[in-house]
Formats: C-alpha cells, structure tokens, sequence
C-alpha cells in the first residue's frame, strides 16, 4: 500500500522535474556559441547557394593545407562567434543532398550525414583539407545549399579548432637553413577574426547566388626551429559578382536553361565535366524543367561537357563547351524524352588469373552527340563524353551503390539505338578496354551481344628487388611506379608498400612484382622511399629515387626481370625553385632522374605573386628539368644539382648517411629559367 | 515512512533525470541525442576522403596488426579493439589530379589530416606516436564490409567471446577487427537507409586458411551477422593474396 501511494506521486513528479531538467540542461551545458545549422522550416522563402574558394597564392610553399569545416553566414554586419543566427554550410559529404543544395559538388569531406532536420544525429564533424596551392587562381567548388531568402552581411571560413592546417615550406634560402623544408608544420591560425568578412551578399527567392571566397594566406611565419608551428594570418575576402542581371562571378561562368521533355518524377540532373576527361565538376539538379549553374573558369578559358541526365530519360551530351570568365550561356537548354531504362552491370577480373577480381576498377559509360563519334576505340575519340562513371567492390562487381540525390545512372542506361553507348573499363596495372553497350527495349548487352558485361582485363609484370638501409629496429616503406616511357603517364604501383625491416647486414632487400599493360610495353620503373621525419609522416621523401628507364615488358601474363636491385640510399630533403619564361594554364615542368621523369610541378598563373614559377620537393641528388605543353616537351633538359645537406650528429632525424651522419636541415636550390 | 519512501522515489527520480540531462551534455562523448541515438566515442577511424571515386590502395597498421586494403573515395577503414600507434600509407592508383586526403578520427573529430592531388601520390597519417614497424597482417583477420546507396549512420555492435564494442560510423565502412578471440558477430543499425539495400560481407580469414565469406543484405536497415553460425563460401588465396585480400568472382554471392 505504502509503495502503491509512493509511485503515483513520484510519477506525477517525474514528467515536470524531467521537463525542468530538460530546460535546464542546455543551459548547464553551455551554449554551442550559437551556431545554428541551416534550419528550414521557420523561414518562409529560399535561395540557393553555390560557394567556391580561391587563393591568393603565396611562393615557397609546397602546400599550405587548410582544414576546413564550414562557411557561414550571417544577418549581422561584423557578426561573431558570440552572435546568433549564423546559417551554416559544411563541406560536402559526397551523397545525398546534405543542405539541399541545387548543385552536387564531386567532392566528400567525409562521412557525416548532414541531418537538418535533427542535427544531433550528426556525430563528428566532417571536415575537408584544401591546398591553397592547388587552388591558384582557379575557382574551387565547396559546395551548395538552400538557405534562407535574405541579405546577410557577414561571410565565416570555420576552420578545424583544433587542427586548423598544416604547412610543408621548401627548403631556406638563408644559411644556415632553419627550418628544416619539404616536411610537414602544424599551422597556428594568429587572428581567426580575419576568417570573416563582411559586406552585403543578397540571397534572392529561388535564385543562384555565387560566393567566391579569396583566401590570402599571407606571409606564414616560421618557427625558430624544426618541431614549431607556423603562424598563419589568412585573410578572406569576396570576388566580385557582376552588377548585371543574372549576376555572375567574375571567375566563373553562369550556365542556365530548360531541360524539356522531362518524364514525371524523374531526377533530372545537368552535368559538368572538364571536356575530355570525365572530371564531374559539378551537376545542378533540375527543378521545374530548370536548372542553373556557375562553373570556374581559368582566365585563358575553360571548356566543358555538358550532358543530362536522370532515371527514365534519355541522355543529351554537348560536348567542349567553351566558357569564359564573366559569361551567361543562359538559354543552354536540353531536350530529352522518357524511354524504357535497363541495368548495366557486370564484373571485372584478371586475365591473369582466371575467376580474380579487380577492386577498384573503373568503369565509365560513353556516349557522343547524335551518335557523331564511335566511343568504343581506344584511345577515346573526341567529342565522347563519360556520362556515367562507377568502380568495382570487393568482388569486382559493378556498379557501385548510387546517391540518394543521384540514382545510380547505370541502374537507369535509356534504351538507345545500337551503338549509342560504349563501355571502357581501367585499371592500375591492366590494359585498358572499351566496347558497345546495347540496349534494346530495356535488355542491355555488351559487344558481341553477351548478356552480361564480365571483362577479363589483360596485364604483363615486372619483377625486380629494392635495397634500402632501414633505421635500427625499424621497417622502411618503399612503393614502385611505372610509367609510359619517356612521360610521366603513370600506369602501375604496388598494392601496398614493400616493407623491409632492418636486417643484419646492410642494406636489405626485398623483391617485387608490379603489374603493367602490355601496351604500349615500355616503362620507366622508379622507386621511392615512404618516410617518417621525428617520428612524423613525411610528405616528401628524403632518400634519393632509384629510377630504371626503358624496361620493356614480355607478353602477356609474362614476367620480365629487372636484373640490378633498386637502390635507395638516404640523401637528406632538398627543393629546387625556378620559373618559366613563357607559360600558360598548359604548361608544367617535369623533374627527371637517369631519364626517368620523378615529379611534375605546376606554374603558377600569370597575375600572381607565383607567377611562372615551378618548385620541387626532391631529396638530394642530380636531376634535369624541363618545360612541357601539354604531354609534349617543349623545351632542351637543363642540369639541376640538389646539394647533400650539410650533416649533423645522431640521432637522425630522417635515415642515416653512409658515413654515420644524418643529414640537416636543407637549403633551397635556385633552378633554371625555362 | 511514507514520505521516507516518497523521498526515496523522488530522489531516484530527480537522479535518473540528472542523468539524463548529464548525458546529454556530450560529456565524455556520451551524448544521447534526440532521436535516441548514443553519440559512443566512435572507433579509431581512418577516412579516406576527397574526389569523390578516387580509387586507392593502402596498408594500415595498428601496434598489434595490420591490414592491406583498397577502395574509392570515400570510405572508413575503422579499427575496432585496435593498440596504439596507427599508420595508414595510402597510394592513389589512378593518374589524375584528384584529391585523396586521409583523416585519422579519433571520438568524433580529425585528429591528422594528410592529402595528396598528385597523379599516383602517396599519403600517409599517423596517430598516437610514431609507428616505425608495421605490424604483422592480422591473425585471424576480420573484416565487417558494410555498404548501402548513401553514406546513412550505423549504429551497433561488434563482439567476439569476451568483449562488445560498440560502434557508430557512416557507411562505406570496413570494421577491421583486431585479435578476436574466438566466435565474432556483428549487430549493426542502419539509421536512414531510406530506400535500397544495406549489404554486409563478413570476412574471416584465420592463418594461412582460405578466407570465408558470409553474406547478408537489408532492406530494412538492420542486420545480425556471425560467424560461426552462417553460410560461409570459401575463398581461396591467389597471388599470395587472402580472399579477404582479393575476392574470388567464381565463388557465388
């Protein structure tokens, strides 16, 4: 009786104690500083968003990597962490539609699924590094998102607390070199208020509006010794949108239009690729028959390939669109008609090795406008457009699982006319293959009419030993390459590092067996040590490439030996910086080793702080270097020595010289002008 | 008595709603969120992440084993039971200029982040002190493959005859089970598969024995696997490789 008389009390207590303590807690818990994730319901109207950064790019630096987590924008002029009503974008997670953007990004920050509805099923934070050095002054997609119609007038990059980025400098330039170069510094942000700025950015009712967001590095600060953190000032700022009606980014280019004769429900997507190449750079998603876009463009001009596409009509390709920054293509529009769909699927093995799977392959649909080009020879023709692109699983199955926002396009191939599609599958180390798809009425075959889509891919191999001194009571970590000889088309590595653990009697060995084509049969093989630095990964290796050029390899399914071990022998870290006297978006310069090309650096646009300029990151040793265009050279060989760093006493830091010393801290190496 | 006892009741009461409301603090990483779901300090976690697509092979190693895997961008490799220190070396096997970056996830949040763009670059990140020697390749090694059209929560658990642990990542995600003792089993909860199917391979290779394969898939989202205790198809080594290494085509799903 008496527990019977205690319960309902306590019962009656329970639903308001637990609401006051419900209350309550959030309080006692603290503010997240509030930031509020995009949040939809409450706001009667939208606009769409498409975010990319650019950099103002600062020389001497091999990367400066920033760890970026989100931007955000807010109401408040000069607003801060302390205000309220911040609208958030984070990096894109690659699937689905996070924020309900219009435009997907081929880009994943990784796994957090961003819940809007219910942002505490969003564990972890999902977070994206960006190489302001691979920006230049090219526009990079960040991602997309439906916020709130409004003029807001404060723009945040939200970097990583914790780990906001990380720094890999070039070798000094004043002696004696500190610190040391081409290793890896944590990266201290000195005003994280520079991360905003603030002006009017108006975000119209069901409208694209375009933030580019300039990221100035600045001048990083370097420690007085190794170990340090670099002190990073960034700066952010906006690129101008035009004045005009629609608005466009001046480093972008606007692509707007009608997609008609869209079936009912089905997901209709536009897709930009880098023309010829099958890059997705971005794809908007199609509503009401329309769809709208800003692409980047380089300042020489970029073109695109543009096609539809979606789950039950057919596909419309136009192929090497060219855009110019400031540009409207408004009225790009694309006609398509509902049609029976079939499922293209089917598995990828070893001619090598009958029933083995390929993981990891990939496999890419073809297609050209009205059927002008024959995407089923190798190499593929011009004017083919990959309209869909999957990889092979664990058991070399295809397709992969589609994305929630994006069905899986070869669940949905559109019936087409014979020699409509055409299949081509790649792989490291295998030869490349390419065929027709048929679909007929829903019922898809590949080449010869087989029912499935099975492809048994062919391969020759290349077999050698790599010798290495490792660290007492450690394992070295060596991966080997090849490439097309004479190029640095890369077309085979290992599946996992060579790890040769220290041995009694110096250095230590351990043989390979590297898959490559059979075609075209000659290749460039070069070695190179994965190394730590204290302890720390390594980003650029400090032992010297062992490089073997013109290897031709045997038939098919054939070993052919490498006679001499690959020779890897500590050298100490060093870089070479040059310029390059006449150079466009085209041009890179290439690193070569006994003829064997190591390393590729890109020249920095015209315009910049960067301009012309070329560097590497190469362990000490002697090199040529030359200019290409393109894949051709363009320019004579020109002789480059990396200096031995001067030495220092144990304990080394790097891998030990053969006398017993380590190397120190390298300087910089001034290259030729190309 | 009675209002001892009605004292008693309202004190259990006042601390079973501390608790909660302590819980929902996110302290510790023990967060319960709205939707009932446990915030758990996830598993250490390499992500591979980036262009999307982007293929890789890799090794990963913690203090007491290792693993060679492959994938596409993105994918989690989540140790589960792992020893400190962990590396994962990463090489990008396509030549392209897309970005493979690897981050470390320790609880919630990145804990080292490297990245490449190069074609065929080489990545690596480390975590908890330097690891100069890789680890033998797992023995017995275990591999939960989950995957589903998005990359949707699970939440759940993995167990072997002594230990729960208990897991939350996003798929694609490779659980790579560090020295289980004896019989493994996995529960796994796919918060928002919305629609398709979640699929999970378990993969058990003990020694120098031929990897065995269990297969499930969901439409539902939830699934229980185990092994022993299901349908196994035998995958034979090749190439020096394990089946879990490189899977067999011929063996049926």
């Amino acid at each position: 009786m008496k527990v019977r008389s205690v319960l309902p009390a306590a019962l009656a207590l329970a639903a308001p104690l637990l609401m006051i303590v419900s209350l309550l807690m959030p309080l006692a818990c603290g503010s997240s500083g509030g930031t509020s994730n995009v949040t939809y319901t409450a706001q009667p109207t939208q606009g769409n968003i498409e975010i990319g950064l650019i950099d103002a790019p600062s020389s001497g630096y091999q990367n400066i990597l920033l760890n970026m987590i989100s931007i955000r924008l807010n109401t408040l002029k000069n607003a801060t962490d302390a205000n309220t009503g911040w609208v958030s974008i984070p990096v894109p997670t690659g699937v689905g539609g996070p924020v309900g953007g219009a435009i997907d990004i081929s880009l994943s920050g990784g796994g957090t699924y961003y819940n809007t509805s219910n942002p505490n099923t969003n564990p972890g934070t999902s977070e994206l590094q960006v190489d302001l050095n691979d920006l230049q002054d090219n526009v990079q997609l960040f991602n997309s998102a439906r916020v709130p119609a409004q003029t807001y007038h404060t723009i945040q990059l939200k970097l990583d607390p914790l780990y906001p980025g990380n720094i890999v400098p070039n070798c000094s330039n004043v002696f004696p070199p500190v610190p040391e170069g081409c290793v890896t510094y944590p990266v201290a942000i000195v005003r994280p208020a520079a991360l905003a700025t603030s002006t009017a950015i108006p975000v119209g009712k069901n409208v694209l509006t375009t933030l580019v967001v300039e990221i100035n590095p600045g001048n990083p600060t370097a420690p007085s010794s190794n170990g340090g953190s670099f002190k990073l000032s960034p700066i952010i700022s906006l690129v101008p949108n035009s004045a005009s009606s629609p608005s466009v980014n001046s480093k972008m280019a606007l692509v707007q239009g009608t997609v008609h004769g869209m079936p009912s429900n089905s997901k209709e997507q536009v897709t930009a690729e880098s023309s010829g190449t099958g890059n997705v750079i971005a794809s908007a998603r199609v509503s009401n028959s329309q769809y709208s876009m800003q692409l980047p463009v380089s300042a020489e001009g970029t073109s695109y390939d543009l096609f539809t596409i979606g789950n039950g009509a057919t596909y419309q390709v136009m192929p090497e669109v060219a855009m110019t920054r400031g540009q409207a293509l408004l009225g790009t529009d694309f006609t398509v008609a509902a049609v029976k769909t079939g499922v293209l699927s089917g598995s990828i093995s070893d001619a090598c090795s009958a029933g083995t799977a390929i993981q990891n392959a990939t496999v890419e649909l073809l297609t050209s406008q009205n059927n002008s080009a024959d995407c089923s020879v190798l190499p593929t023709p011009a004017g083919c457009v990959v309209v869909a692109s999957t990889s092979t699983d664990v058991r070399g199955k295809y397709p992969l699982p589609g994305r929630t926002s994006r069905p899986q396009p070869f669940n949905y191939l559109p019936a087409a006319a014979d020699g409509t599609y055409a299949i081509k599958i790649s792989a490291s180390g295998y030869d490349t293959t390419a065929t027709t798809v048929n679909n007929t009425n829903g019922s898809v075959s590949c080449g010869s009419g087989s029912s499935k889509c099975n492809f048994a891919l062919t391969r020759a191999v290349i077999t050698g030993t790599v010798s290495i001194t490792p660290a007492s009571g450690s394992t070295a970590q060596v991966q080997v390459f090849a490439e097309d000889t004479g190029t640095n088309d890369l077309v085979g590595t290992l599946p996992v590092p060579l790890s040769i653990p220290a041995c009694g009697s110096p250095p230590c060995s351990a043989a390979f067996s590297l898959n490559v084509p059979t075609m075209p049969g000659s290749y460039d093989v070069f070695a190179t040590a994965v190394d730590l630095y204290n302890g720390a990964p390594d980003p650029y290796t400090g032992h010297v490439f062992s490089t073997v050029a013109g290897v031709t390899s045997a038939t098919q399914c054939q070993p052919t030996a490498i006679p001499s071990p690959l020779a890897i022998g500590c050298a100490g870290h060093g870089s070479i910086s040059g310029s390059v006297a006449s150079y466009d978006i085209n041009t890179t310069v290439r690193l070569i080793e006994d003829g064997v090309q190591v390393a590729q650096s890109t020249v920095g646009p015209a315009g910049t702080d960067n301009a012309g300029a070329y560097s590497f990151c190469a362990p000490a040793d002697a090199y040529t270097v030359q200019r290409w265009e393109n894949n051709a050279a363009a320019g004579p060989t020109v002789g480059v020595i990396v200096p031995t760093p001067f030495p220092t006493a144990a304990p080394c830091a790097l891998c030990k010289n053969a006398d017993g010393s380590c190397p120190g801290n390298c300087a910089n190496t001034g290259g030729p002008t190309l | 008595m009675m209002v001892r006892g009605t004292s008693s009741a309202a004190v259990l009461l006042l601390a079973a709603a501390l608790l909660i409301g302590v819980a929902s603090c996110n302290l510790g990483n023990t967060q319960l969120s709205i939707s009932g779901i446990h915030n758990v300090p996830g598993q250490l976690a390499f992500r591979a992440v980036g262009t999307v697509g982007t293929p890789f092979t890799a090794i990963l190693s913690d203090a007491r084993s290792s693993w060679r895997v492959q994938g596409t961008v993105p994918t989690t490799f989540a140790i589960v039971n792992g020893k400190l220190p962990a590396r994962m070396i990463a090489t990008k096997t396509v030549s392209n200029k897309g970005l493979l970056s690897l981050e470390v996830i320790s609880g919630f949040y990145a804990a080292s982040l490297a990245s490449t763009s190069q074609p065929y670059g080489i990545v690596q990140v480390q975590y908890g002190g330097p690891l100069t020697t890789f680890a033998p390749r797992a023995a017995p090694d275990v591999r939960f493959v989950l995957r589903a059209p998005q990359i949707a929560l699970v939440t759940g658990n993995i167990e072997d005859q002594h230990s729960s642990f208990t897991i939350e990542q996003r798929v694609p995600t490779v659980f790579l089970f560090d020295s289980p003792q004896g019989r493994v089993d996995g529960i796994f909860n796919l918060n928002n598969l919305g629609s398709g199917t979640m699929t999970i391979q378990l993969l058990y290779t003990s020694g120098p024995n031929p990897t065995l394969l269990c297969q499930k898939a969901s439409s539902t989202g939830l699934l229980t696997i185990r092994y022993p205790g299901c349908a196994t198809t035998v995958l034979a080594t090749k190439n020096g490789l394990t089946g879990a290494e490189q899977l067999d085509l011929n063996a049926p799903d």
